[in-house]
């Protein structure tokens, strides 16, 4: 093994690199919470950015895609490797330590005790080895091999790390009620474009069955928004403002769901109802509740014909100064605080946005519009003469998660043992020395949970009980 | 019905937020004890500091409670919440690791300012309305995520606080000088161990901490990692607690190098917990991902 004896290999071996190298990442990271990652260097500009050379030189904006970052993470990660590997040579090899017993520890010991027995069978301990001059024996999980684990789980975190990097994409989709959508991805993973491949369409098709939205009411406080007033509620001069009232938004969204199938060849293959935190794994692929887009349709002057809108843009009214925006379209179940539910009339909240000077506009709100009934804006009425909600999913195909919950559930166990639980490496001799017989033991602990005064009293206890059996 | 039920919530509101003042006074109030104590050396004034410190961690841990009866949840979900529970796991963890050193109250110092600053923080900026959690926060990693990584962050409080005691105090035992605050030659080394002891039982604590953190992010945003501030700024306090673990195996750094990197750590966390948005403000570079906690 030649590279072994080299100053690289053994630079690499080296604790100290580690924490060097430790110690840039951390700055690339600090550089990444600075610099708004993955935004346009114009629009950094704009929002009155500086550094902007700094910014355009290092490709700082996108830090973590940075050849500096990527080479500084690969070096950590051969250092990790090195290290990883020296230490399996060394746990690999015979481990004799040539330490004698200290003397820290003197008892005085009735000749006929036998003090492995009492190690072994008493204080659950096992023998190592045993030579002239010590024997050795060690309780608890051997806190090398932790190490040695928690490493490799930290190597293979690294390595999810880089196939998610590698070869991770994700998309959207939007369906509506009744749909059944083919999902045909139009953004590539690294490995992909660098291949020159693009994506196929996905073997299998997701339907919508249902989209729910679930609302819960909430009721909300005046508190003051100044200090010395909130210093004043809490001596209790002024309590009102601790009154909780239900106001008229106080509709707080509780839950998005949607019903989904999942269809291939036309049979249906699985079905599950997804929300957010709860979203659907099939085929190498997890589809996410993100979001929903609501379409609503508004009636004018009770005349036939109907006005399709987005819920949330700008819509232009033939008559109406400025541009309409339909708001915050609630519908589905209310939670009410009491306990009880009730299905949501839907409504609107209606805006006028008016272009002022300097490109600003001005928002006002005109209205609630329910269905049902009325909303009388300018010289005209209108009516809501229906809606549809559709289910946005993001969905995202990426190798790496499996391989980073294994190492990162690698890493925390290993590491919780090694740190916590108690290891004990005992080295004892037993020596006659002006007629008495001693034992002579130094002891090692790891672990937090360690407790050497309580193992000495342990021994103590056993070995003077022998004395008079 | 409903009036009734409103009725009740405010007026348990407004007991709870009463509460939080009178803590937040006696924070105050074992801090002024502290810096008394620092000025006059005397013990029976160090020992007040502790007891009033004690008193005030009971009645913050039945607000706590009372908090979560209230709100029928954990209550570390808001920031408000986060940052009483922050005050409160701080202070009952450096009195649990204290409670065996004999007439040594320096650590106080730190841990009741930040505990005293984090209630006041939490009361004169943050509404303490109870309300429902919006949809991504309906996980159960939320719950664990939060309570852990809180506890890390008071474990570590504790150890910087331990840290910067014993830089201040070692120089003048060098010198030949006597401290004056329970500290010696004798003891001042055992003290400092407890440092390294507070990061090591927390980094297991932190590393769940991001970990679940990332399972969360992966089940409510669809992606584990995105880079956001917040997260990047944990992973920064992860990487150098690590460095300092690292550094304390090297017997030459164990001293001051390493003593550096434990309240490198400390900041760090602090800028995860508070400060993310703070440097990029201080800089005048924007930042376009704005937590919103
Ligand atoms: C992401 C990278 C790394 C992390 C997060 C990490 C984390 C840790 C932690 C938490 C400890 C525990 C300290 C203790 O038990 O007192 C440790 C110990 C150690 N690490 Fe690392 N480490 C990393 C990389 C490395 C590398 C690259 C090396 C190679 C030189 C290394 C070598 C060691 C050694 C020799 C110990 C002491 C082992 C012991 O006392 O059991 N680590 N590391």
């Amino acid at each position: 093994m030649q590279i072994r004896t080299t100053w690289l290999y053994k630079k690499f071996s080296s604790i100290k690199t580690s924490i060097l190298f430790l110690g840039i990442l951390s700055f690339f990271y600090l550089l990444g919470t600075i610099f708004p990652q993955g935004g346009d260097i114009n629009e950094y500009i704009n929002a009155g950015g500086r550094f902007i050379f700094l910014v355009k030189i290092f490709g700082l904006l996108d830090a973590f895609t940075t050849p500096w970052f990527l080479i500084t993470s690969l070096l950590l990660l051969i250092s990790l490797s090195i290290c990883s590997y020296e230490r399996l040579l060394t746990l690999m090899g015979k481990q004799i330590l040539d330490t004698a017993p200290t003397k820290s520890y003197i008892i005085p010991l009735n000749t006929g005790e036998n003090i492995d027995n009492t190690f072994i069978k008493k204080l659950n301990f096992k023998k190592s080895y045993s030579n002239p001059s010590a024997t050795v024996v060690t309780r608890g999980i051997s806190y090398k091999w932790l190490t040695l684990i928690y490493h490799l789980g930290i190597l293979l975190c690294f390595t999810g790390f880089f196939l998610t990097y590698m070869s991770a994409f994700e998309d959207e989709v939007i369906i509506y009620p009744d749909e059944t959508k083919a999902i045909q991805p139009s953004s590539q993973s690294r490995l992909q474009r660098l291949l020159g491949k693009k994506h196929k369409e996905l073997p299998f098709k997701i339907k919508l069955e249902e989209f729910i939205t679930e609302y819960n009411q909430m009721p909300s406080i005046d508190y003051p928004k100044d200090k010395l007033s909130r210093l004043a509620v809490g001596l209790g001069w002024t309590s009102n403002s601790l009154n909780y009232k239900i106001k008229d938004d106080s509709l707080f969204p509780k839950d998005w769901k949607s019903r989904l199938r999942v269809i291939k060849d036309d049979a249906l293959i699985l079905e599950k109802t997804i929300e957010v935190n709860e979203p659907l794994k099939y085929g190498g692929f997890t589809f996410y509740q993100a979001a929903f887009k609501q379409d609503i349709k508004i009636e004018m002057d009770g005349g036939p014909l109907a006005i399709d809108a987005e819920v949330g843009k700008e819509t232009i009214i033939p008559g109406l100064e400025g541009e309409i925006v339909f708001k915050n379209l609630r519908t589905g179940t209310l939670f009410k605080r009491d306990g009880t539910t009730e299905k949501i009339i839907p409504f609107v909240d209606v805006y006028i946005f008016k272009k002022i000077s300097d490109g600003k506009t001005d928002k006002e709100k005109i209205g609630r519009l329910e269905k049902g009934s009325l909303l009388t804006i300018g010289s005209k009425t209108f009516g809501i003469k229906g809606f549809s909600e559709a289910t946005i999913l993001s969905y995202r195909y990426d190798p790496g998660v499996p391989i980073l919950w294994f190492g990162g559930i690698m890493t925390l166990i290993a590491m919780a043992l090694r740190i916590y639980s108690p290891w004990y490496r005992v080295i004892y001799r037993v020596d006659v020395k002006d007629g008495r017989t001693l034992l002579k033991l130094s002891i090692n602990t790891k672990g937090l949970l360690a407790d050497k005064e309580h193992l000495i009293k342990r021994i103590q206890h056993f070995v003077l009980l022998s004395k008079n059996p | 019905m409903i009036d009734t039920i409103l009725a009740r919530d405010s007026f348990l509101l407004s007991t709870e937020l009463r509460l939080f003042w009178l803590v937040a006074f006696l924070y105050g109030v074992s801090l002024f004890l502290h810096i008394a104590y620092l000025l006059t050396k005397k013990n029976s004034v160090g020992k007040a500091a502790a007891g009033i410190l004690w008193g005030v961690v009971v009645v913050h841990a039945g607000m706590i409670l009372f908090r979560t009866v209230e709100a029928q949840r954990a209550p570390f979900q808001t920031l408000y919440e986060s940052l009483s529970w922050f005050a409160w796991s701080a202070s009952i963890t450096y009195l649990y690791v204290g409670r065996k050193w004999k007439d040594i109250y320096l650590p106080g110092i730190p841990v009741t300012i930040l505990a005293m600053g984090a209630s006041l923080y939490a009361l004169l900026s943050r509404s303490p309305a109870v309300e429902p959690l919006s949809p991504p926060l309906q996980s159960w990693w939320f719950e664990y995520h939060v309570i852990l990584a809180f506890l890390s962050y008071a474990v570590f409080v504790v150890s910087c606080s331990i840290e910067i005691v014993y830089l201040l105090i070692k120089p003048c035992l060098k010198k030949g000088k006597s401290s004056g605050y329970g500290l010696d030659l004798n003891n001042i080394e055992a003290f400092h161990r407890t440092s390294h002891k507070l990061v090591l039982f927390g980094f297991p604590l932190l590393t769940f901490g991001i970990f679940s953190g990332a399972a969360w992010a992966n089940d409510a945003w669809g992606r584990y990692w995105s880079w956001d501030p917040k997260e990047t700024w944990s992973l920064i306090t992860w990487t150098v607690f690590a460095m300092y673990l690292h550094s304390m195996t090297i017997p030459k750094w164990q001293g001051n190098t390493a003593s550096v990197f434990n309240i490198l750590g400390f900041i760090c966390m602090m800028m995860t917990f508070l400060g993310v948005n703070w440097l990029a403000k201080l800089l005048g570079i924007p930042s376009l991902h704005v937590y919103a906690v």
